[in-house]
């Protein structure tokens, strides 16, 4: 056996079945073993959407997601996703072929300092220095990607360990101890919930992440303590509880945000208290004690002091909390606010505007969608109608780029969603800017006969970039046209794709229906009004309460 | 600005002096001195860093018990004039 047979051998002992990667010179030996493995190889067109694809796989699935790229330009195209999947905690292996060892560091065609590239965006980088080390290292890689915080793991293989022959051998791998909050923090923390009388629960991703999405709700049903959630915590809590506000943060509910910011108690539940989230932080919830529950220490009081912290598994955590006793009051007024403050929405024959609102659109195909369908986004405008005005029975059936917001992640996640779930619908919502970013891997969804739909939410805009230009720029629109761009239809006919475009409001329920009941890939192109903006938008470094609303 | 001293007991990888160098920077903080010897047996290492900055210690000090490679941070406030007097 070779280096590169035990690589793919390793990864299926992990319950590996697909891998997303694109060859090069040097990774062709691992790339020669696939020719014979058990594991699937979806190629894709460029390695930023293998990367993307093993994300999406990833959070749809709940397992690892495992691509592969070639030295040099295959690993710097590749690094966007793995930055992307550390930000947002996403366990993905990345194997990467190097140049072989007797040619590193002499500058050799198409090698590049994978160490020195990717230690700041992964959770860890590895490259194997002897053909002895391989077998531990990529078990070593695995355990490490997938233990506490996830993140992204690359394993480094020159070239010639690749090649030469390699001898399996028992491996023992440590296993990460379960990591549970001490009983004297428990103590404090109820404490803190049994004097609260207006308690926020603020959810995070870190719920799904730590597979505590169960008991979050449970703990939610009991206390009835009003809950908001963060993008990445969309899906977590039960979309049809009446205690549940919304989204809050720079384009939150107004009644999560108000909540929040009145609240005496706020209960982070793996959640980082990113600037998205606080607004201005010095004004951000001022009048509550912080109970922080989390997984990872750094960033308990990284931006906000934490009254008491239960660091350690959540699920463990959580039905170890208190009810508070009176917070019915609190209760009240958080479910009034709601009644209030609710979105409306413009449906068919109500919209006389002549124009398609995008958050109508979303709302609808939010009930269109079959249960358990996989939404996918790209970042922009379209991204925050969709945390805004959509639905989700799980968090894994919501994919985003959260934290590095990286545009063009969205085809190609829906890619790695549509293969990890392929009973379930995938729909990756996008916009003309985002959707040109990885248009290439509309070539992987021909090749592999996927069915994943695409809603294109057009404005021939930048429509973020734009909408900031026009609140704080002094409405100079640099750089935010895009009414050149291409025929979308006809190109994703020349993949051979099906597509409509419409632009009416009357339109909307039966092109959505077309779409999601197409058995192959659709397009469904959606023009609207090129000033549409997103709101509410609180604006930067100003407090939640204060925000724009149109 | 306060000075500290940095200890770090860590496990003797090709990346674990880059690593821990680039988190120093990112987190915000300053490098006056850094010094690191290999212990027998040769998988670990000790490193001593003093840093400066206007930021709590204790959030880099947690940035640094993140590290896979990294074991024990200790730190230590250097008294401002005792290190006058050394220098």
């Amino acid at each position: 056996m070779n280096g590169a047979q035990m690589t793919l051998d390793v990864l299926e002992r992990h319950g590996v079945d697909c891998v997303f990667g694109y060859p090069g010179g040097a990774i062709m030996p691992i790339y020669d073993a696939l020719y014979d493995s058990k594991v699937k190889h979806y190629l894709c067109r460029q390695e930023q959407g293998a990367a993307f694809a093993a994300l999406g796989y990833a959070k749809a699935s709940g397992k690892v997601g495992v691509c592969m790229a070639t030295s040099g330009p295959g690993v710097t195209n590749l690094i966007t996703g793995l930055a992307d999947a550390t930000a947002d905690s996403v366990p993905v292996v990345a194997i990467t072929g190097q140049v072989p060892s007797i040619l590193m560091g002499t500058d050799a065609f198409q090698e590049i300092d994978v160490l020195g590239l990717s230690l700041s965006v992964t959770k860890y980088a590895f490259q194997v220095s002897h053909a002895d080390e391989l077998e531990s290292t990529l078990h070593r890689a695995f355990e490490i990607a997938t233990s506490g915080r996830p993140g992204a793991v690359i394993v480094d293989i020159p070239k010639d360990i690749q090649v030469g022959q390699v001898n399996p051998r028992p491996v023992l791998v440590d296993t990460a101890p379960e990591y549970l909050a001490s009983q004297e923090a428990i103590e404090d923390a109820n404490r803190l919930l049994l004097s609260s009388q207006k308690p926020i629960l603020y959810v995070g991703g870190g719920v799904s992440l730590g597979n505590a999405v169960d008991e979050l709700r449970e703990f939610a049903r009991r206390s009835k303590i009003p809950t908001v959630s963060t993008l990445k915590g969309l899906g977590s809590v039960e979309k049809d509880s009446p205690d549940y506000l919304g989204m809050m943060g720079m384009h939150g509910t107004k009644t999560a945000n108000l909540a929040v910011q009145a609240c005496d108690l706020l209960i982070a539940v793996g959640a980082r208290f990113d600037d998205r989230v606080t607004g201005k932080l010095a004004e951000f919830a001022p009048h509550a004690k912080v109970l922080h529950l989390d997984i990872d220490p750094s960033e308990v009081s990284k931006l906000r002091v934490a009254n008491v912290a239960l660091l350690g598994e959540l699920k463990n955590s959580l039905p170890q909390l208190a009810s508070p006793e009176s917070i019915e009051n609190w209760r009240q007024h958080c479910l009034s606010m709601k009644q209030d403050y609710g979105f409306k929405y413009l449906l068919n024959d109500d919209n006389q505007t002549g124009f398609i609102d995008a958050p109508s659109l979303l709302n609808q195909l939010s009930y269109q969608l079959p249960a358990n369908s996989v939404i996918t986004t790209d970042v922009g405008q379209h991204q925050m109608w969709v945390a805004q005005h959509m639905q989700f029975d799980q968090p894994r059936d919501f994919l985003t780029s959260g934290a590095l917001g990286t545009m063009g992640y969205g085809l190609p996640a829906a890619i790695g969603a549509q293969l990890s779930r392929p009973d379930n619908s995938v729909v990756a919502v996008t916009g003309d800017g985002s959707f040109m970013m990885n248009i290439q891997e509309l070539g992987t969804i021909k090749r592999f006969h996927l069915p994943v739909k695409i809603l294109l939410i057009d404005n021939t805009k930048l429509g973020m970039v734009r909408q900031w230009q026009s609140l704080f720029f002094d409405k100079r629109f640099s750089e935010t046209d895009l009414s050149d761009n291409p025929d979308f239809i006809k190109l994703a006919s020349s993949f051979d794709i099906d597509g409509e475009t419409i632009t009416q409001p009357q339109e909307v329920s039966a092109a959505l229906e077309r779409m999601i009941q197409s058995e192959s890939a659709y397009l469904l192109h959606v023009k609207i009004n090129e000033d549409q903006n997103v709101w509410p938008l609180v604006p930067p470094n100003t407090a939640n309460q204060a925000m724009l609303e149109g | 600005m306060q000075q500290h001293t940095i200890k770090i007991t860590a496990s003797n990888q090709p990346t674990t002096l880059e690593q821990l160098l680039r988190v120093v920077r990112y987190r915000g903080f300053k490098v006056d001195r850094v010094s690191m010897n290999v212990l027998t047996p040769e998988q670990m290492v000790d490193i001593q860093v003093n840093v400066q900055s206007k930021r709590p210690i204790s959030l880099l000090k947690n940035q640094l018990l993140k590290l896979v490679d990294i074991d024990a941070v200790n730190i230590q406030e250097i008294n401002i004039l005792q290190a006058q007097v050394e220098a």
